[in-house]
């Protein structure tokens, strides 16, 4: 009651106050907080606003984002309409816009975690591949190049949230999954890049997100825009990868090696192997030698010879080119009051140190159109062109059937006359085959490909239809339509001058006993082409809802979505090919025929397959946002998916996810003092996103090989997934809690997130006994991982004025923490893989280095010892055997950093300006490679520590690599190997670029010249620093990604 | 017009949804299927690399019919060399060990048993008759060659105790396993090989499928190895009425690599122990005892074996034409089967004209001379000696020196390797191979003694 009379007192005694607000230039601004006697109001869309005020003096305040807040004291009544000048913060986040992929929010009322990479960030550097650009330039971002489960692209996003299960985030082109190679998408034609980190952000991609999204949005034109035309063009070449990176033993030690292992009678069971294994030049030459065929003087002096050659220097002389590539991309974009339109090109060619070919081209065309005031039409359509072509094969790692090529192989002669090198077949075999009628079946790897012709295409089109109908102000539906279609071809053209078909036609070639020769694969090329050709429907339509009234605001869409993937795939292979007039010869695959070298049944490789997949979902969802006061944020959200996996039920197909959210921007309210701190945004999500794998399945299936039994030609099929009627997708629930802040002159802005996430239902290997005849494991939905962390970017404006010097910081700490998973064997061994799969040992990292604990070198013998019930011992077989389990081994820590980021420094002074970028990875471990004498002695392949292995008593106080010992012990290499002493710390620090650009002052040079920019840029230029003190790259299985330098321009019109 | 839009709307979405089972039942993969159709299962049997190509080897290794040099001996992996000198510990690898490839065959038979127990239900019940018998056939071998390898022989007495292996019948695998007796372990070959036979044509399309005349062979080496001699007799007798042809070894060509054709007339069923690297010829050199065996004008010395540079004999006469050793069901086992049946009932001349009739094909033309005696010790000696040289490295010796100790014969083992010799006593329990390590740890099973 006295409420309402103190009220109608009031209003009695109100003026009303006509005001406007406005920034610098006059401009009306939209949404202004208003705060008076504890009332709050808004301006609209123009700034104009009303205030009923009672006589006498009030305390009025203007607050914005992006301007400072402003009060005043007013005197009622006022004579004239109130115009209010807010001053522009700079400091103040600018009003970024959010693309989730099924809507646009501003980051002003997200409540989920987000990163953004504009398209000026992505150009920092040359790189032709999006993906890797973007490591470290958000933080909570890390890529993997290393663990056999990283996948596609290696990215993870805020750490693992699986254990076996795909890795992959889900990417997103222009609204829709983009399931294609990312790096056929052209970098120069990407806007920005958002990516959704937390479960709030990406629950609306539901059952795929649970790896986090990452979206991509290309360039667009406006409405009203002038004429914009963009160049750019860059030229970049690359060091050649480093042979001498990875130690290997030296042609000095393996012709010492070999001669050892023959007086020991070790080639002697290989001598009489009927497959005729290739046998190295050494072993050879002391064949000859032993059966007098040549003097030991001759021997000798051919084996001596050898020790002076080292492969990787002929290798870098005669065979390495200086990769080097080019890019070369425009844009043109034009819009009026009711279309606009956008052509974009770009051509990309990369040749690499093997003459590898990589060419790109992509040409887009996007327009948009008004229809009325209510519907607005856009439509796009993508090509790309990519084509690769094969240089010459990459010698160091050749795959010969008994190993790898040793390093004294040479590729030339003294002449220059290239040679043969070992592959599948012995020298002194195939030398007495001369007048058999063989076609010759020596290797030569360097003119191989002059022999082969090769080429792999992709077309991949995209076309995209999207209608938008105003229903009303408050409501619209959005319909959107994509096509895609992928097609790869891939022409494999042997001649009959290649190994290839040489050695195919000679395995087969039959010769009776009068010696009548008969060729069961036709002499001739041979040619393999294999194809596949996707397409891909989504549909998707949407209804979206935003309305303001008063203080509250409530955006909120639902909608559905139904997509259609299929994917056919050819191979096929034809024989006898006379490759000028085309015809060809049949060839006989349902007869087995004696092979030439060993006499066993062969059939003639079959080349050719079909295959076929198809997948299809539905999904539903709904997300909605509450704002109050635009300072209180609320959001929810929910979706449903079901997939045609096999063997689930309709219900257990579909796969609901929700979460919810709140924001509140503390800056905004009445209270709100700080003034250094003009900007200060608290917000927290919770939620849960899925991740499926289409392969699991819950009933028993098989698969059809693509080729019949070729005894019973009648199809022939295996199984393919073993009957598991509990397996579920996995969920990951995730907790975000974020301080978005900015403070006064824009010094420092930034934020800092805390996520907490836990994903269950994890597909986990559990161990089973084999007896059942389905292998020795089972996946079950019974793992349980946590994991937690902290996201912080911050960037500092520590210089204005002419010199500006501008400091980026993202940091980022990543732990996950195994909670749940079962481990039938505990045997340590199985957990000693090196760093490259998963261990998922309970309480300790999902991937983990464990090791045996070393007690030293035998000072007697250098056999490397271990510790067996507490005592030094050299019982191999026990030290590595099952009765060691994980919790006899040593835990070092985790395979992926715990903490990582990056610096950047922008200095501009004039139009000059510098900018480069530290990255930085501590707090994790990894194994370095090992000698094996096992693999030394059969496989040539020796890691280059033999050199310092333990000779003589004394040596081991220097070294830690044990003596040569006949015959090798498997169990003492793999102890030597899974040791502490081979576990190193991964953290490091490295520069990832340094860019110098110029820009010149469109107005002073030349008035078409809108803005030019060159630029020089060095990328990769690796390690600054590391713990290791062998020279290893942890971040690289072999060797690390070369430095490259890269000069380029960019002009706008 | 809202009012429209939303009809419009909900329309859609209920014909979205009503159509939404059928859109999500299409198969993912074209290559996919769950296993329904008699051609699935078929599928499924017609898959040479997992039933025809996966026969274990470790009886072989541990028979004694070759050696290694030392620094053969000394250069292969500790598994090899522990089977070699029979060792009971480590000598079976973690993964994909023989007990595993057995088994593996045995869910493939289940799956195709459990389907398929009523081919009458099927469109085609023939051809349902002649997939179920091959299924099991397969399972039936496979707990065959299990057994040889992990149990004690057949003793009519001590196996109803004694420990022999696990008998799954069916495709649940939260079943736990649990070793069965000998007893019941023969019992169920012998029903799964019955059955078979029931259900087997004749002859099948092609030798790697089962059929009824190599189920009978194999139920004749059951037999055989329980010393049932009239079963054994019996069943070899039906083989032989079917099919009985055999190789003349004069027309193969004794130098090639592997003179013995695959698939050769005499081939009921193809089956092959893999050529691993201790079993390679380039490896493993025959017993020089079994080398003296064999007489002037044998040509089975030339085309079965090859001669080294250090005057070693190395094996080249696998059935399989290759280096794989043949290790299936075939005519001259099954007539040997026959011959030792009949020596031991007393029937010697039928015995002889068994062994004569394979006698005159394995030696030079017009060379042979019959054997002729009235002594039955003589006669099965003589079927014994054929089978060392017949059929050897075909994974059978194992069995033979079980079976035959049992009989009293009294063979141990020795070797000598890296100085160091080991020995294997008769009737010693060390027949029985030690399960693989680790099977103990995910079974509560009980190992060998």
């Amino acid at each position: 009651m006295l409420f309402i009379c103190i009220f109608s007192y009031k209003v009695q005694a109100q003026n009303l106050v006509n005001g406007r607000v406005v920034d610098n230039s006059g401009k009306g601004l939209q949404s202004v907080n208003i705060y008076y006697n504890n009332k709050i109001s808004t301006s609209d869309s123009s700034g104009y606003f009303k205030l009923n005020l009672t006589e006498g003096k009030h305390r009025i305040s203007f607050k914005s984002i992006g301007f400072f807040s402003k009060d005043s004291i007013l005197t009622m009544p006022l004579k004239e309409d109130l115009i209010v000048v807010l001053q522009d913060n700079v400091a103040a986040i600018e009003e970024v816009v959010i693309n989730t992929g099924y809507q646009k929010i501003h980051k002003t009322r997200s409540t989920g975690s987000f990163g953004i990479i504009e398209n000026k960030d992505l150009n920092l550097q040359v790189e032709s591949n999006l993906i890797h650009k973007l490591e470290g330039l958000v933080s909570g971002y890390n890529i993997d190049r290393k663990t056999n489960g990283a996948g596609g692209y290696g990215i993870m996003i805020r750490g693992l949230s699986t254990i076996r299960g795909s890795r992959s985030p889900l990417i997103i082109l222009d609204n829709f999954p983009y399931e294609g190679d990312i790096s056929n998408l052209d970098p120069n034609e990407v806007e920005n890049i958002t990516i959704l980190k937390d479960a709030a952000a990406a629950s609306i991609w539901g059952a795929k997100a649970g790896n986090g999204v990452i979206v991509i949005s290309t360039k667009k034109s406006g409405f009203n825009n002038p004429l914009k035309v963009n160049v750019s063009a860059n030229s970049k070449i690359n060091q050649v990868p480093d042979l001498f990176y990875k130690p290997r033993i030296s042609s000095s030690d393996m012709v010492d090696v070999e001669n050892y292992l023959f007086d020991l009678g070790y080639y002697k069971s290989l001598e009489s192997n009927i497959a005729q294994t290739p046998l190295s030049e050494v072993v050879e030459t002391r064949i000859a030698q032993r059966d007098g065929i040549i003097t030991t003087q001759v021997a000798n002096a051919i084996i001596e010879n050898l020790r002076s050659f080292d492969l990787r220097n002929e290798i870098n002389d005669k065979v390495f080119r200086t990769p080097i590539s080019q890019q070369y991309a425009f844009d043109i974009s034009k819009g009026n009051n009711v279309s606009n339109w956008m052509l974009f090109g770009g051509f990309n060619n990369q040749i690499d140190e093997l003459n590898n070919g990589n060419q790109k081209f992509n040409i887009r065309y996007a327009n948009n159109f008004k229809l009325g005031s209510n519907v607005r039409i856009g439509s796009k359509i993508h090509y790309t062109i990519g084509n690769l072509s094969q240089g010459l094969p990459n010698v160091i790692d050749l795959n010969v059937s008994s190993g790898i090529l040793p390093l004294y192989t040479r590729l030339y002669d003294d002449a220059g006359n290239e040679l043969p090198v070992l592959r599948n077949y012995r020298k002194k075999y195939l030398d007495g085959l001369s007048n058999k009628g063989l076609l010759d079946w020596n290797y030569y790897p360097l003119s191989e490909n002059n022999n082969i012709d090769y080429s792999n295409k992709t077309r991949e089109f995209i076309g995209n239809l999207n209608v938008d109908f105003k229903l009303s102000n408050d409501l619209n539906l959005n319909a959107s339509y994509q096509f895609s279609n992928q097609v790869g071809l891939i022409k494999n053209f042997y001649s009959e001058q290649s190994y290839f078909t040489r050695d195919l036609i000679n395995r087969f070639t039959q010769i009776d006993g009068n010696g009548l020769i008969k060729y069961v694969i036709p002499k001739g090329e041979i040619r393999d082409f294999s194809s596949n050709d996707s397409e891909r429907h989504n549909l998707r339509s949407q209804l979206n809802f935003d309305k303001e009234f008063g203080r509250h605001n409530i955006s909120a869409l639902v909608g559905g979505e139904v997509s259609m993937a299929d994917l056919e795939s050819t191979s096929s292979r034809f024989y006898g090919i006379n490759s000028e007039s085309l015809n060809l010869v049949n060839v006989d695959y349902v007869n087995a025929y004696k092979t030439f070298v060993n006499g066993s049944n062969a059939f003639i490789p079959n080349g050719n397959s079909l295959g076929g997949l198809n997948n299809r979902s539905i999904s539903l969802y709904f997300n909605g946002a509450y704002t109050f006061n635009n300072k209180y944020t609320f959001s929810v959200s929910a979706r449903r998916d079901a997939a045609n996996t096999f063997g689930l039920k309709i219900n257990d197909k579909w796969n609901p996810l929700f979460s919810s959210g709140f924001s509140w921007l503390a800056s905004n309210e009445q209270f709100y003092k700080i003034d250094v701190l003009p900007y200060l945004r608290f917000r927290g999500t919770f939620g849960s996103s899925g991740n499926t794998d289409p392969s699991m399945s819950a009933v028993t299936t098989i698969i059809y090989s693509s080729v019949a039994s070729p005894y019973t030609l009648s199809p022939q099929a295996n199984f393919f997934n073993f009957q598991n009627p509990q397996l579920r997708w996995e969920k990951v629930y995730m907790f975000n809690l974020g301080l978005d802040f900015g403070f006064k002159n824009n010094v420092i802005k930034g934020s800092v997130e805390y996520f907490k996430k836990k994903s269950v239902d994890l597909f986990s290997l559990t161990e089973l006994d084999y007896t059942t005849g389905i292998g020795n494991s089972i996946v079950k939905n019974a793992g349980i991982i946590g994991a937690n962390g902290i996201d912080l970017e911050i960037v500092s404006n520590n210089l204005k004025g002419k010199l500006k010097w501008e400091t980026y910081l993202n940091f980022s700490l990543s732990k996950d923490n195994v909670i749940k998973n079962y481990l039938a064997n505990r045997s340590g061994r199985n957990f000693l893989t090196g760093n490259l799969s998963y261990t998922a040992i309970e309480g300790y990292p999902v991937y983990g280095l464990y090791s045996y604990k070393w007690a030293g070198l035998d000072p007697k013998t250098g056999n490397p010892q271990g510790y067996k019930d507490g005592l030094v011992s050299q019982d191999y077989a026990a030290l590595t055997g099952n009765a060691v389990t994980v919790d006899d081994l040593k835990f070092h820590g985790a395979a992926f950093p715990k903490l990582f980021g990056s610096v950047g420094n922008n200095f501009s002074l004039y139009g000059l300006s510098l900018k480069f970028r530290l990255s930085y990875k501590f707090g994790y471990y990894f194994r370095k490679p090992s000698l094996s004498y096992t693999s030394l002695f059969s496989m040539r392949d020796g890691y280059g520590e033999y050199e310092s292995r333990w000779q003589k008593p004394g040596d081991e106080l220097f070294t830690n690599v044990p003596s040569n010992i006949y015959p090798a012990n498997s169990n003492r290499d793999s102890f030597y190997a899974g040791s502490e002493v081979n576990v190193l710390k991964g953290d490091h620090i490295r520069i990832q670029y340094v860019n110098l650009s110029y820009n010149f002052p469109g107005k002073k040079f030349n008035q078409l010249l809108k803005n030019t920019n060159v630029f020089i840029v060095a990328s990769n230029l690796g390690i600054i620093w590391r713990a290791n003190k062998y020279g290893i790259d942890p971040d690289y299985k072999d060797i690390p990604i070369s430095k490259s330098f890269a000069v380029g321009i960019n002009g706008r019109f | 017009m809202k009012n429209n839009i939303k009809l419009i709307l909900i329309g859609c979405l209920l014909i979205l949804l009503s159509s939404c089972e059928k859109f999500l039942d299409e198969k993912p993969n074209k290559n996919l299927a769950i296993p329904s159709k008699l051609i699935d299962f078929q599928a499924l049997l017609d898959n040479s690399t997992f039933l025809n190509t996966v026969d274990g080897a470790s009886s072989e290794i541990s028979a004694g019919d070759f050696y290694l040099s030392n620094a053969d001996y000394l250069g292969l992996n500790n598994f090899y060399r522990n089977l070699y000198t029979w060792q009971r510990k480590e000598v079976f690898p973690d993964e994909l060990n023989e007990w595993f490839l057995n088994y593996r065959i045995v869910y493939r038979a289940n799956t195709v048993i459990n389907a398929l127990e009523k081919p009458q239900n099927f469109d085609d019940p023939a051809v349902a008759k002649n997939i179920i018998g091959q299924a099991y056939f397969y399972r039936a071998k496979a707990f065959l060659q299990t057994l040889y390898v992990w149990s004690n022989a057949y003793d009519k007495e001590l196996s109803k105790s004694e420990l022999g292996i696990p008998l799954r019948l069916n495709t649940d695998f939260n079943e736990p396993s649990k070793r069965e007796t000998v007893e019941l372990g023969y019992q169920q070959v012998i029903n799964d090989l019955l059955k078979s036979i029931d259900n087997l044509p004749i002859n099948n399309i092609h030798v790697m499928r089962p059929s009824k005349v190599a189920a009978y062979g194999l139920l004749a080496r059951t037999y055989l190895s329980m010393r049932d001699y009239s079963n054994a007799k019996k069943y070899a007798d039906s083989s032989l009425s079917l099919k009985s042809t055999l190789l003349d070894f004069n027309i193969l060509n004794a130098t090639a690599n592997f003179p013995v054709p695959q698939f050769n007339p005499e081939v009921l069923h193809s089956t092959v122990i893999p050529s691993y690297p201790i079993i390679n010829n380039s490896r493993a050199k025959i017993d020089p005892v079994i080398m003296n065996m064999f007489e002037a004008n044998d040509l089975r010395k030339s085309v079965l074996f090859k001669i080294n540079s250090d005057g070693s004999y190395g094996f080249k006469g696998s059935y399989d034409g290759s280096a794989s050793l043949f290790s299936g069901v075939a005519v001259n086992e099954v007539l040997l089967i026959r011959a030792e049946c009949l020596a031991r009932e007393g029937k010697l001349s039928d015995a002889l004209i068994d062994l004569n009739k394979l006698g005159v094909k394995r030696f030079k033309a017009g060379l042979y001379k019959n054997k002729e005696s009235l002594n039955q010790e003589q006669v099965i000696t003589w079927v014994l000696n054929e089978r060392r040289k017949e059929l050897i490295f075909r994974g059978l010796r194992w069995m033979d020196i079980k079976r035959l100790n049992k009989e009293g014969a009294g063979i141990s083992l020795s070797r000598t390797v890296d100085n160091k010799d080991y020995k294997l006593n008769a009737n010693s329990s060390g027949f029985a191979l030690p399960l693989p390590d680790n099977l103990l740890i995910l079974t509560s099973m009980e190992q060998n003694p």
